[in-house]
């Protein structure tokens, strides 16, 4: 049992990890603007699945690394994905029910969410951007969705984590 | 929930109004910079793989034709120092200040800052390397920014095309004065305040002009890409294409203005904070003078505006200090810049010395 939350813990890290890395690895400037939210799709996998682990106080320090290894404004990825957390957490039995595919479009409006109060957050020191390019990356999370799913099971099941 | 929401919104309150997380802001840097260490692991790997497994021919070719450069290079370096003498000749005619060649420090990049609407860059020095705030950072074409956030061993380095920069040039033809900002696009920079009249073309090359007490003064900036005159206001929308390679480099050279050994006698330490305030200050500032001038727009004249923004830069003195306050930073600093060819610099100065006893 301890082994297995030891083991826990420690994959639950590496998602954190590895979803920083993909949000701050350089891409081309054209591309930019297709790099989905790895960082908010792994916080709404483990609070969706594991919200007796994983919760809000988390996902807000996560939110805050974010913040602070991207130079943006302190907070504000830690106020979103609070907030997305939150939703997760009242709604996780309803949204576990539905297949991967049929998640995607709550997580469209979910990542969206996201979106927009970083993008508002962002907007307090001038660098808010249009509404397109807040749109583009909800879209391709959303697609990113089944694919991240399908991933943590297999992991998860893998090692029999629950 | 609600009580983590709250913290969320008064830190970026703080964050964005105050000065107060300054300190934190340092050490973030290098929490950040191992992120960007560990993305950037791939591409070094292929570079290192690159590096070794050259074929000798293939080197020794490529030293050929590097040698063959370094030598046309000290050749113009060599007509450079006469007319570098000249030029402090003049001066000393006229009775100006003497124009002192800048020091640099070659700096890498390590990571860029993954919002689009941020065009800031990650570099691997820091204080320990004398980088002090608003340092400017130059390519080998143009100048690209200057340094907003100063870490142990990393910094924060804003472009001139970031939508919170602003910086004053001049027009190297006719040395008219203008301020170019940045549009939140790695290819345009928008000129403030150019009358419909004002004598501009195509094609123009602008240079800083010093005016900001930030950047030094003629380093290339950006070239006039599109005048259009518009009948309905005073002003035509011009824009200029910045000439140094914003999203393609690699490696860029920090300008250390001021020679850090005229003030060696000053305390260390105290300088530090003094600057960081000054600095974040001036970040904040540039980006409010920038906005008031935008809302002002009737007001009567270009060198008006430049002056507006150069008001919002921040004082010297704070900058020098820092400068001169990391005492590592001469140790590290000196064999960097040796490598690069001081022949231009040193000769010039003998020559006006011996020129000056001569009279």
């Amino acid at each position: 049992m301890k082994f297995s939350q030891g083991l826990f813990g420690l994959l639950v890290a590496a998602t954190f990890l590895l979803a920083l890395l993909i949000s701050i690895i350089a891409l081309p400037p054209q591309y930019v603007w297709l790099r989905p939210e790895a960082v908010c799709l792994v916080v709404l996998y483990w609070v969706l699945y594991t919200p007796q682990h994983i919760g809000l106080g988390i996902a807000w320090l996560v939110g805050l690394l974010q913040d602070v290894v991207e130079a943006s404004v302190w907070g504000a990825h830690a106020f979103a994905l609070c907030a997305v957390a939150y939703v997760v957490h009242a709604s996780y039995q309803r949204l576990c029910a539905h297949s991967p595919w049929q998640q995607c479009f709550w997580v469209f409006v979910l990542v969206g969410i996201h979106q927009i109060f970083v993008n508002w957050m962002q907007g307090l020191e001038g660098f808010a951007g249009p509404i397109s390019f807040v749109m583009l990356p909800t879209i391709i999370s959303a697609l990113c969705w089944p694919l991240l799913v399908r991933v943590l099971h297999q992991v998860r099941g893998h090692y029999h984590l629950t | 929930m609600a009580l983590l929401l709250v913290l969320a919104v008064v830190l970026a309150l703080v964050y964005t109004q105050t000065q107060w997380l300054g300190p934190l802001k340092q050490k973030a840097i290098d929490l950040a910079s191992p992120f960007y260490w560990l993305t950037n692991m791939p591409r070094e790997m292929s570079a290192w793989s690159e590096q070794r497994l050259v074929p000798k021919e293939q080197l020794l070719q490529e030293n050929q034709a590097l040698r063959t450069e370094l030598l046309i290079q000290q050749h113009r370096a060599q007509q450079m120092a006469a007319v570098v003498a000249e030029n402090t000749r003049l001066r000393q005619l006229l009775n100006s200040a003497d124009k002192i060649e800048n020091r640099v420090l070659v700096a890498e990049l390590t990571g860029v800052a993954p919002d689009p609407m941020l065009h800031r860059m990650l570099i691997n020095r820091g204080l320990v390397d004398g980088v002090y705030l608003g340092q400017p950072v130059v390519d080998a074409l143009g100048l690209m920014g200057q340094v907003v956030e100063v870490g142990e061993r990393s910094s924060w380095v804003i472009l001139i095309t970031d939508t919170s920069h602003a910086l004053p040039v001049q027009i190297n033809r006719n040395g008219a004065r203008l301020v170019a900002e940045g549009r939140g696009n790695l290819y345009q920079l928008a000129l403030r305040h150019v009358p419909n009249t004002f004598d501009i073309q195509e094609g123009d090359l602008l240079v800083s002009s010093g005016l900001g007490k930030r950047f030094p003064s003629g380093y290339p900036v950006a070239v006039v890409e599109s005048i259009k005159p518009d009948k309905s206001s005073p002003w035509a929308e011009v824009i200029a294409k910045p000439l140094a390679e914003l999203n393609r480099n690699r490696h860029v050279l920090l300008v250390f203005e001021e020679a850090p050994q005229l003030e060696t006698n000053l305390a260390p330490g105290a300088a530090l904070t003094g600057s960081g305030s000054s600095g974040s200050g001036a970040h904040s500032s540039s980006s409010n003078s920038t906005s008031s001038s935008s809302s002002t727009s009737n007001s009567s004249s270009s060198s008006s505006s430049s002056s507006a923004s150069s008001s919002g830069k921040p004082n010297r003195r704070n900058r020098n200090t820092s400068a001169s306050s990391s005492s590592g930073a001469q140790a590290v600093v000196q064999p960097n810049t040796q490598a690069i060819p001081q022949s231009p610099q040193q000769f010039p100065r003998q020559l006006a010395a011996s020129f000056g006893g001569a009279q």
